[in-house]
């Protein structure tokens, strides 16, 4: 029977409670204590960094614990792992950062077939904010943590390169938010239906409540504070991911919007959120702007 | 397979390590030892259920062990801040054993393996009612509504239920009269029996014939039921038969064995039809068959096919049986054996592979009572027993079981109980006739199992007689007339040729006169030695 779980349940039942003794004897596991924002636990020492007082363990530090219990078990945890799962599958696997990618690299060592699936250009979410480890892999740069176990032999990275979704105008777009230091392969688009309007467009300030009124689009935001038209309803950049919709209205940041105009590069996580926001679509993206006479991009007017 | 069990604090047993082996086990104990609590312990922790029910909804008082919990109140008493008593018991399983998600280790040893642990223990949400208690007038028992029980793997993880990987077979001696017809571990077994498809066709069928019934008879009784209530209640009364989940065939279906309900059985035949269910119910499963007095209730050929039953269920399982029965023990293996006294286990291994199948085959040979005794007299026949008792009592005043010493017969083959005493670590006096031998001869065949002080043998004088009876004569030479006298010895008939004819009913006139006699050298000196 194969067993379905996130990852911070994975880590809770199959690392850190079976051998937490090993670290921290005494100390008990009950659950998880999710912490956005602020550490609540920021000047504690010992197991009470990881650990609240009601036995739950910081989400933000449960990577680094399950990784300092892996290297204390002496193999115990992989052979564990080993008797109960030939294979393990791990989707998004780009959201896993800091002490996770120990974790993962014993596991890539071990006996057990690994499949990691992910897209490190939709980097937008992460298991944790403060977790220092590998640094230098964190947002899109996990590609090069990818490539860097290859070069240890440890995997084999497979690009898939195709789209079903959008559109080859909508994910040549796309594709060019991304840096291209990660040299990540162009994509090719298998959408073959048209619409009549298929593509990316600039849309003024003026002309959205009728280009609302004629494509019903789903509208993205930045973030809650991000300025909108009055009466209209947007989704966050990052809830709209994991989403499909025929065609999207996007407020553009000041960054996203100097891109527009000029292609200036776009910082990673800026990147990663654009590029996340404009593949939800399968057959447009417009961009709110306040003047299009400048833009290339084509432009939509009533 | 089971490596070790651990309890704590529960019933009698206070603090329990038991390595229990491979196979068969078999759990031997004066009344009290603790033994059938072991047992229920296991099943507890294996299967999360105690009469059917979750432990948590039957904490009871007397769960606790009653010295831990003196010792906590008198504690708390002194002014002591302590944690109440908890209740732990552990299984551990071998490092390679499925399971192996029940693997971590979030256990007392802090041992890497799979395992199961129920943890029950004051329930925070309740410290401040257990305050109040303490501080109040209160019995001298903890009170259980406040406690709670954890049932836990090695990663302190709560189990729902019991994992499929094993089945547990409790096979109990105690016999149903009641009108229920199962008892729950027989419930259990039965459902156990029974696979998933089949059981899920027999409930199917079980509600159709219900309906069936209801359609049929019991709408004619609800018509009249109908006619005799009516204006009597707004609604209708009518008669159902019970459709709902919990009413399932498992209440309903019940073993029979030719044609006698399980209940009406006589309590061998239960005690034979559970041995059966067991090995239907657990075939094909990593499995712990747990077995309760098997000898209770039943005929000695019953219990030999029941005990041909265990043997053949053990077959791969672990087993652990629980007996006052030297049959049982000796047939199952004496190599098996693990000694209970007071809420400890003791082992003894090493025993020779050739004493344990001679056992086997002599199964009526009592070593229950050489496992269980402190110290062992071993003698060779009925007339040595009452002389050597009546000496006992005559030299101290007491009889020998009033110092916990078991006088055994065993006749000149003494060499296997002497081996069991020797690993038993037994204090044990053998005392033997030196025939047509020297005593040399004797104790030197002895030796390996002999040592100074602990286990000595005692042979008789050769200058004063080679059986039992010219002993008696030479010991009594000052008063012959007083022994002829007991003994009834006609007159002109020679004194020792009288006893050695009527062996048995002279060393009973002796043991039972009211006037006491000489004895020989070698049981006097027996009588002093086993009393130190």
């Amino acid at each position: 029977m194969p067993e379905v779980s996130g990852w911070f349940s994975f880590l809770l039942n199959h690392v850190v409670r079976p051998y937490l003794p090993d670290v921290y004897p005494g100390r008990s596991v009950t659950g998880l204590h999710w912490v956005e924002g602020a550490d609540p636990a920021r000047f504690a020492r010992g197991a009470d960094r990881y650990i609240d007082p009601e036995g739950r363990v910081y989400s933000h530090r449960l990577g680094k614990l399950a990784y300092d219990i892996a290297i204390a078990s002496h193999g115990a945890v992989v052979d564990r792992l080993e008797r109960i799962f030939d294979e393990i599958y791990i989707d998004e696997v780009q959201d896993l950062t800091g002490n996770d990618l120990g974790v993962l690299e014993l596991m890539l060592r071990s006996k057990m077939n690994i499949t990691l699936v992910g897209d490190v250009r939709q980097s937008v979410f992460s298991t944790s904010r403060s977790d220092t480890k590998n640094k230098k892999y964190q947002g899109m740069n996990k590609v090069e943590w990818f490539r860097e176990m290859e070069r240890k032999t440890l995997c084999l990275i497979e690009y898939r390169t195709a789209t079903w979704r959008c559109t080859q105008e909508i994910i040549d777009f796309a594709d060019s938010v991304v840096p291209v230091r990660f040299s990540l392969p162009n994509t090719t688009s298998h959408q073959s239906v048209r619409t009549g309007h298929d593509g990316v467009f600039v849309v003024t300030w003026d002309h959205v409540p009728e280009y609302l009124e004629k494509f019903s689009p789903e509208v993205l935001r930045d973030k809650s504070t991000s300025k909108i038209h009055e009466g209209c309803t947007a989704t966050n950049f990052g809830q709209a991911k994991g989403i499909t919709v025929e065609r999207v209205l996007i407020y553009p940041t000041k960054p996203i919007e100097a891109f527009l105009l000029t292609g200036a590069l776009l910082a990673d996580t800026s990147a990663a959120r654009l590029y996340v926001a404009v593949t939800r679509a399968k057959h447009s993206v417009a961009f709110v702007v306040s003047d299009s006479s400048h833009h290339l991009l084509p432009r939509w007017t009533p | 397979m089971i490596t070790r069990v651990i309890v704590q604090n529960y019933r009698c047993l206070r603090h329990l390590d038991f390595v229990p082996l491979d196979g068969m086990n078999i759990v031997v104990g004066d009344n009290e030892a603790g033994k059938s609590t072991l047992l229920e312990a296991l099943g507890l922790v294996l299967t999360g259920r105690v009469n059917g029910r979750r432990p948590g909804e039957e904490i009871n008082p007397f769960w606790f062990n009653t010295e831990a919990v003196a010792e906590y109140f008198t504690a708390i008493a002194g002014g002591d801040k302590l944690e109440p008593p908890q209740i732990l018991i552990e299984v551990y399983f071998a490092k390679d054993d499925q399971p192996q998600t029940l693997r971590g280790k979030v256990n007392s040893r802090h041992e890497d393996c799979p395992g199961l642990r129920l943890v029950i223990e004051l329930d925070p949400d309740f410290e401040p009612e257990f305050d109040q208690y303490l501080r109040s007038s209160h019995p001298p028992v903890l009170p259980a509504e406040y406690f709670r029980a954890r049932w836990l793997d090695f990663r302190e993880l709560q189990l729902q239920r019991r994992p499929p990987e094993f089945g547990v077979a409790f096979i109990d001696g105690r016999t149903v009269r009641s009108s229920s017809g199962v008892d729950n571990h027989t419930r259990q077994m039965l459902a156990d029996a029974v696979d998933k498809r089949d059981g899920a066709a027999i409930s199917v069928a079980f509600r159709q014939s219900r309906h069936e019934l209801t359609q049929s008879v019991l709408a004619g009784v609800n018509q009249k039921i109908r006619t005799m209530t009516q204006g009597l209640l707004t609604g209708q009364i009518e008669l159902h038969l019970d459709q709902s989940a919990s009413s399932g065939w498992e209440a309903a279906v019940i073993p029979q064995v030719g044609s006698v309900p399980f209940a009406m059985a006589g309590q061998g035949q239960q005690v034979i039809m559970k041995t059966a269910l067991a090995l239907q119910a657990t075939s094909g499963k990593t499995s712990f068959v747990l077995v309760e007095e098997p000898e209770n209730h039943l005929s000695h050929t019953g219990l030999m096919s029941v005990i041909a039953s265990i043997e053949k269920l053990a077959g791969g399982r672990q087993t652990f049986v629980v007996t006052h029965s030297s049959y049982v023990m000796n047939r199952l293996g004496l190599d098996r054996i693990h000694l209970m006294h007071q809420g400890k286990v003791k082992e003894f291994r090493g025993l020779d592979a050739e004493t344990v199948s001679y056992f086997k085959k002599q199964s009526g040979y009592d070593t229950l009572r050489v496992v269980l005794a402190r110290k062992v007299v071993i003698v060779e026949g009925p007339s040595d027993e009452m002389i050597f008792n009546r000496a006992y009592k005559d030299q101290t005043g007491q009889d020998p079981v009033d110092d916990g010493i078991d006088v055994l017969t065993y006749g000149t083959q003494n060499r296997r109980p002497l081996e069991l005493c020797h690993l038993l670590d037994r204090r044990v006096a053998i005392l033997r006739d030196v025939d047509k031998r020297t005593p040399q001869h004797w104790k030197d065949q002895a030796k390996p199992y002999l040592e100074d002080g602990v286990r000595e043998m005692f042979v008789g004088d050769p200058g004063e007689g080679s059986t039992l009876e010219p002993q008696l004569v030479s010991a009594n030479n000052a008063d012959l007339a007083t022994l002829g006298t007991i003994v009834g010895c006609p007159d002109g008939e020679d004194l020792t040729d009288h006893l050695t004819d009527n062996k048995t009913e002279s060393a009973w006139r002796i043991a039972t006169s009211a006037r006491q006699i000489k004895y020989p050298g070698y049981i006097t000196k027996a009588i002093t030695f086993i009393r130190k």
